[in-house]
């Protein structure tokens, strides 16, 4: 049986994505900047006219010159959406700046350019994974359980797989909406609180979720530091992390900015893992575009 | 010019990505420091601290509109409700804009609310003539119009309890037109 890789319509795709480094960097980064661009309803319109115009420059450069003032040109119009939106951009906006600026530097450096991102991504995810590790440690509302319980309780988490054990549960989920939402549109002063119909183990499956989810990203931040001696076994623990969360909720944009800063990670000794990447970022970006999702998640 | 800025940059890029990684962090424990001293939502701005605590989504903006009387309207901003729709959509192209353009920001006023924002938004609240639909029987203070002094605004947010399997909802944020600048 012939290897997935080296069967004839992908191995041209796994050749090009495991050997040209940058240059599919330049064009993940590009088709996550599009649908970033495209889908978010706060970015203004004479940036959405004009990036995806410089993102196919971008693609298509190949001296350095070009590839970094390119470059700074779209992390200009990012950063400025940054700037201006400060306090209301979501983390992705971000996320996706720093990665801009990271390959924007990388660029400049010439050869060196592989080595500059592998170690400016290493940097960036062991940070923002250590940091929104510690602020889940410092938080006693997820540390209750309480944020994934509530994520259950209203559909937001495996509404289909619980579903599949407490048949009412659809109808459950829409009685627990409609309570918070009656709660929240009820004038101030008139009632403090509602209760929830909550199943006892979708209460424990939401500690054992909650804790779950903790030891997974300890045992990321682990890998990606020790990433030397684990090796490829460091990439797939990243994709499978960038799994569990897609199976909780629907964040493709930003877990397609988690996939490239693992992509970018890559070293030779590792660059199996690339196609993978690629496929994952291919895939999250393909479902926000048709704003898909698969239904056994719910 | 440039050549020499893209040979500078490339000769120092392990030390400006470890530069960038530092202003990361900074930014990052700034937004931190925010999301626990006021009332910054932990899903915006930076801090990645989403998956930790409620969402915008579970924030609603209430206005508090004293009358001449003493008594109260209250008028529900975010979600907004079907009576102002109702009221935008006959208020013609420049009122209808201008009520929509309030709605906006009591949808951005959930993210992070703090003086900053909540004092020109009040203003702003204190030029509009409520109708009766929304504010009942209640007397404008200012004849046609609420005075800064007489409008409250009030960020409420839902929070679900594990333990007790319930919601509750608490004031995150209340601000009286007139009040000093924190």
């Amino acid at each position: 049986m012939i290897p997935f890789r080296e069967r004839p319509l992908i191995q041209p795709v796994a050749r090009f994505v495991s050997d040209e480094h940058i240059r599919t960097l330049l064009i993940l980064f590009s088709a996550i900047v599009f649908v970033f661009f495209t889908t978010k309803d706060y970015i203004p319109f004479a940036a959405r006219l004009v990036v995806p115009f410089l993102l196919i420059l971008l693609m298509t450069a190949v001296q350095v010159k070009q590839r970094v003032v390119l470059l700074f040109c779209i992390v200009l119009g990012l950063g400025l959406n940054v700037w201006a939106n400060y306090y209301v951009i979501a983390n992705h906006g971000f996320m996706i700046t720093y990665i801009g600026i990271a390959l924007m530097i990388a660029c400049a450096s010439g050869a060196q350019a592989s080595s500059v991102i592998a170690r400016a991504a290493v940097l960036l995810i062991s940070i923002l994974m250590g940091l929104a590790l510690i602020q889940k440690l410092v938080s006693p509302h997820y540390m209750s359980g309480a944020l994934v319980g509530g994520y259950l309780a209203n559909g937001y988490m495996f509404k289909t797989l619980i579903s599949l054990f407490y048949s009412n549960w659809p109808e459950v989920v829409q009685q627990n909406l409609m309570a918070q939402k009656a709660l929240l549109s009820l004038p101030p002063g008139q009632g403090s609180g509602v209760p929830l119909t909550i199943p006892p183990f979708v209460q424990l499956l939401a500690i054992v979720l909650t804790y779950a989810a903790l030891f997974s990203q300890v045992a990321i931040e682990a890998c990606v530091l020790l990433r030397s001696r684990m090796g490829i076994w460091t990439h797939y623990a990243v994709l499978l992390f960038v799994l569990i969360i897609y199976s909780t909720r629907n964040e493709n944009v930003f877990l397609s900015m988690n996939l490239i800063l693992g992509y970018a990670m890559t070293d030779e000794h590792t660059k199996k893992a690339r196609l993978w990447y690629v496929i994952g970022i291919a895939y999250l970006l393909i479902m926000e575009m048709m704003g898909l999702r698969p239904g056994i998640f719910g | 010019m440039l050549d020499k800025i893209i040979n500078w940059v490339g000769k120092r890029a392990f030390g400006l990505v470890t530069v960038l990684a530092l202003i990361v962090a900074g930014n990052v424990i700034w937004q931190i420091y925010l999301h626990k001293t006021t009332p910054l939502l932990a899903w915006k701005g930076g801090g990645f601290g989403m998956y930790t605590e409620p969402h915008a989504e579970d924030r609603g903006v209430w206005l508090r509109l004293t009358g001449a009387s003493g008594a109260e309207a209250l008028v529900q901003l975010w979600p907004e409700t079907a009576a102002f729709a109702s009221w935008r959509d006959t208020a013609g192209v420049r009122g209808g804009a201008y009520l929509n353009g309030l709605t906006r920001s009591a949808e951005r006023l959930r993210f992070y609310p703090r003086d900053r924002v909540g004092d020109p938004f009040i203003s702003r609240l204190s030029r509009v003539r409520w109708p009766q639909t929304l504010i009942n029987t209640v007397t404008p203070s200012d004849g046609n119009v609420f005075a800064p002094s007489t409008i409250s605004l009030e960020v409420y947010e839902n929070r679900y309890n594990q333990t007790e399997a319930t919601v509750a909802r608490s004031l995150v944020y209340q601000r009286t037109g007139g009040e000093t600048g924190q």
